[in-house]
């Protein structure tokens, strides 16, 4: 063994296996430093559209040129955000963002399950499929009278309905992630003599997981979408409530306070989400992986 | 010479068209039979018939004597494309038939010296070389050590100089485990370096035209009149009864 080694050794060494050992190195993130100081002016960036923005609504409004009682100044809704913090404003954001998890929680895990079974086995699609298309043409806001009357005015029509709007992105790309899993890695499985249960779990999953998670980041923007929807239907607590409150009490600056903070929770659980899907999917040989000696996509 | 290997495909069809009729193969223990035919006269459909990846035929495969209906441990494939599963590092891969410990496996460090990647261990699939990919999917078809080994036209993706150097790869590897081969290439030179015989195949229906011996020492010399008085045996064959010959005339 020890002569094969001495004679291939020579192969390891052209050019072309040495320039992809440096890629391999660039892209475990010890890139040159050039592409770090070039990269922070374009993060940067995104800075630019939302504070000029602020500072015109700031100045329009102080200025006259928007009345107050429709928009009030930025300034102002920081102003009444920072007294809230001190108050009950985590309450309601700590039952939003509860309902959410719990909601998602649960669409998810059916969603997953369901898509396993479907997507593996013939017979459970001819089966279930069917039926779930025809449900799926129902918009889920739809169930929300109803889920009322069957689950009363407290938690669970909340959570059902979040969990009816996160169960459909999962189940929908799951499926057709396992559906389209490479033929060609089957038949690698199939050579090595898997049997059925390790040639889904060392193969099928796996494969899927892109879909997996293309699916559980809309089902988690949905899930934010139909928290909104839910508490400002029926509820005392959270950031829907606040903002129907809001519009009750004519407090502009409490419902924007809402509004904002509904976007950056949304926003940060999907970051939350994206870096765990950039973890496990680091195998993945596509664009945004890429690095560009540029530092950045073109 | 007991045959290791005795295949016999009576008739394999994908909808109306008849794809082999009649092919049939035999293969003693510890040789390097090459199989060359004109592109669709069905030597892929052959090769994965044997390998049982193609369930639906009408024939019989005999591995030792005895029948076997469709996947087999003792027979391994090497794909036409690296095939790597990208979500595993390259000593996952190599050592992915012993499960999730195959990378630790004393085995899977052997191949990946032996290959010339030890130090890619840890790499995923995306961050290699074409070539380099390819030389995993031969530690990995190896790691299990099949007594007969199908490869599909294995080299035909990398360069004509990387394609040589994994040929010398293959041969001194499977030498040394004295593992059966049967090779489906299109590369006449890589069939004769290869092979201890030279399957012919005819096309439309497919099957074995002709068998022809490579009397050549080892290792061989791709330049050498021995090698292109086979060459051109074997051009005749292929083209025989074709109007085409001529222009083929090397």
């Amino acid at each position: 063994m020890s002569d094969t080694s001495f004679i291939y050794s020579g192969l390891e060494t052209t050019a072309e296996s040495a320039a992809v050992a440096q890629l391999a190195q660039a892209t475990g993130g010890t890139g040159p430093e050039l592409a770090r100081g070039r990269r922070w002016p374009l993060r940067l960036a995104g800075l630019i559209l939302p504070v000029a923005a602020l500072v015109f609504f700031e100045l329009a409004v102080r200025a006259g040129w928007i009345p107050a009682r429709l928009l009030p100044p930025p300034s102002q809704v920081f102003e009444t955000m920072r007294e809230m913090l001190g108050g009950p404003l985590w309450l309601h954001i700590g039952f939003s963002a509860g309902r959410v998890a719990l909601g998602f929680l649960l669409g998810t895990t059916f969603g997953i399950a369901v898509a396993s079974f479907t997507g593996l086995s013939r017979w459970a699609e001819a089966l279930i499929e069917p039926t779930l298309q025809a449900l799926r043409g129902i918009p889920p806001l739809a169930w929300a009278p109803l889920l009322l009357i069957w689950l009363g005015i407290d938690e669970s029509p909340k959570i059902a309905l979040i969990a009816i709007g996160a169960f459909f992105p999962v189940y929908l790309n799951l499926q057709s992630g396992i559906r389209n899993v490479d033929r060609k890695l089957i038949e690698v499985g199939e050579i090595h003599g898997l049997g059925r249960g390790q040639l889904i779990r060392r193969i099928f999953l796996p494969a899927a997981l892109p879909s997996l998670f293309t699916g559980l980041r809309q089902g988690l923007s949905l899930s934010w979408m139909f928290v909104v929807a839910a508490e400002l239907i029926a509820a005392t607590k959270g950031l829907g409530f606040l903002l129907s409150d809001g519009r009750e009490t004519s407090r502009m600056d409490i419902m924007l306070v809402a509004i904002f903070l509904l976007g950056i929770f949304g926003k940060l659980s999907d970051t939350g989400l994206r870096a765990l899907e950039r973890r496990l999917l680091a195998w993945r040989d596509v664009y945004e992986s890429r690095e560009s000696p540029a530092g950045g996509a073109l | 010479m007991s045959a290791l290997l005795h295949a016999v495909v009576e008739e394999k069809s994908f909808g109306d068209s008849r794809v082999l009729v009649d092919a049939e193969i035999s293969i003693a223990q510890g040789r390097i039979v090459s199989l060359v035919g004109l592109s669709g006269c069905g030597k892929s459909t052959l090769l994965r018939i044997i390998a049982g990846l193609e369930r639906n035929f009408r024939g019989t495969l005999t591995l030792n004597g005895r029948q076997i209906h469709g996947l087999h441990p003792e027979i391994g494939f090497i794909f036409q494309e690296p095939r790597l599963l990208p979500w595993l590092t390259v000593a996952e891969n190599v050592g992915f038939a012993a499960g999730p410990a195959g990378a630790r496996d004393s085995r899977t460090t052997e191949l990946l010296a032996a290959v010339g990647l030890r130090s890619f261990a840890d790499a995923l699939p995306k961050t290699l070389s074409g070539g380099m990919a390819q030389r995993v999917a031969i530690a990995r078809g190896l790691f299990s050590s099949p007594q007969l080994l199908l490869l599909d036209e294995p080299f035909s993706a990398v360069d004509a100089f990387t394609r040589m150097k994994l040929q010398d790869m293959l041969l001194d590897l499977t030498r040394e485990r004295g593992t059966t081969l049967l090779t489906v290439t299109h590369d006449l030179d890589e069939a004769i370096f290869l092979g201890d015989e030279v399957f012919v195949m005819s096309s439309r229906p497919g099957s074995i035209r002709k068998r022809i011996p490579v009397h050549l020492s080892r290792p061989r010399d791709r330049g050498s009149t021995g090698f292109a008085e086979i060459r051109r045996q074997i051009y005749r064959e292929l083209f025989a009864g074709t109007e085409t010959t001529d222009d083929y005339a090397i």
